[in-house]
């Protein structure tokens, strides 16, 4: 689903000590109400926290609020308030684990000696897979078309290379205070020539 | 910067805050709090998924970019070879490389570190009905890859692909035909002189089969 449209979903906000409380009462419409107003928000934050690891974000999503219910049906959760940090406490938690899960497949694909044992399909379908570069090789053709080189410098070193706000304004002789408006006008540049490209990250 | 309480914050204040989170600014545990925050705000989510997408895009292109092979000693002698070759066919390989590479070995997949240093590159033509190389790049050494492009026909989808490796067949995912009707593979380079791969190509049960000798 795009993002847009999954976040235009989200229903108006309800008292979270009432909704807790309707739940606790066995409301199967104020369980709705509770998956609703957060799915979106659990999606968004597991999607950047998955950073490159494949993670099947509806399914942990799902997980994740369905656990939360669980916990607010038996009455665990005394502070309602409270209950956006437990949720993303919650997922960070349950992502974390996922990412393990993956880490300890992935080193047991690695202890297999042989090349030809590498040789194993994936979930991917291939038509995907040659969409994604296809798309991949977009995106590098239009960052290598971002006209200031240094808009390239910050974003692949902010983005990419992760590297803080001090290295990068020492590597590139940028005083500090400015660095703010420099990675957003960098942004907003490279926004633009996505979206002119049809490739706007808004819109996946 | 002082963590508000749970009740929604006004615009401005929430864009000071959106702003520090998406540089980085903000500390651990307000990064934290602001994440809670922001949970059943549609408008900053949209802002912050944005942001996230530019970032994976970004990163994708990347990957990509790095596996096409950019290390510089082994290239020159990679690119003099590709500037021979119909630039349809450079095109088609470098496009499959990337899908290739992600196709074949899960273990570089997302590990975003791993750079195909030049890979040698064979190539079969099948038009010419030959299914020796009819031509053969060296690469760089040390490359752990090796690619197989095929040419062939459009008109002859190809139903399965194996590989035979000192005797013993291994089933290869089947490869998709660019529109420039090339098919690649990038396989193991120790597979070069002792694997041979097999397309079943055609129409069952009139398919045909053809080997061809890495």
């Amino acid at each position: 689903m795009a993002a847009n449209a999954e976040l235009a979903d989200a229903p108006p906000d309800v008292d979270l000590t009432e909704l807790a409380a309707r739940i606790r009462a066995g409301d199967g419409a104020a369980e709705s109400q509770l998956m609703s107003r957060f799915m979106a928000g659990v999606r968004v934050l597991l999607r950047r926290h998955a950073g490159r690891t494949p993670i099947a974000i509806d399914d942990l999503a799902q997980d994740v609020l369905g656990a939360v219910l669980e916990q607010l049906r038996k009455g665990s959760i005394r502070d309602a308030a409270a209950l956006p940090a437990y949720i993303r406490t919650s997922a960070m938690h349950r992502l974390h684990a996922e990412q393990r899960a993956q880490k300890a497949v992935a080193q047991s694909h690695e202890s297999i000696d042989t090349e030809d044992a590498r040789l194993v399909a994936t979930n991917a379908h291939p038509a995907d897979e040659l969409d994604a570069a296809r798309k991949a090789r977009q995106v590098r053709e239009l960052l290598n078309s971002l006209p200031v080189a240094r808009d390239r410098e910050v974003l692949q070193r902010f983005y990419l290379n992760e590297e803080s706000c001090e290295s990068i304004c020492a590597a590139l002789d940028i005083e500090a205070d400015h660095f703010r408006r420099v990675i957003h006008r960098a942004r907003t540049r490279f926004r633009e020539i996505l979206t002119r490209a049809g490739l706007s990250p808004d819109n996946e | 910067m002082n963590m508000p309480g749970s009740d929604p914050m006004s615009r401005w204040l929430e864009e000071v805050w959106l702003s520090r989170y998406l540089d980085r600014e903000l500390k651990d545990d307000e990064h934290a709090w602001f994440e809670a925050y922001m949970l059943d705000k549609p408008h900053i989510l949209e802002q912050v998924d944005a942001d996230t997408r530019l970032r994976d895009g970004l990163a994708q292109a990347t990957d990509v970019s790095k596996r096409i092979g950019s290390a510089q000693p082994a290239r020159s002698s990679a690119a003099a070879g590709t500037a021979k070759r119909s630039p349809g066919l450079a095109i088609a390989a470098s496009l499959l490389l990337g899908l290739s590479i992600g196709a074949l070995i899960p273990g570089m997949r997302g590990g975003g570190t791993d750079i195909v240093a030049s890979p040698p590159r064979i190539v079969f033509d099948t038009l010419r009905g030959e299914s020796t190389a009819t031509l053969s790049e060296p690469g760089g050494a040390g490359s752990k890859l090796l690619i197989v492009d095929i040419a062939t026909s459009l008109d002859s989808p190809i139903l399965a692909a194996n590989a035979w490796i000192d005797g013993k067949q291994t089933a290869l995912p089947t490869p998709v035909v660019s529109s420039d009707g090339f098919i690649t593979f990038v396989v193991p380079a120790d597979w070069q002189r002792r694997a041979r791969i097999e397309l079943e190509m055609g129409i069952r049960p009139k398919s045909s089969k053809v080997s061809f000798q890495l």
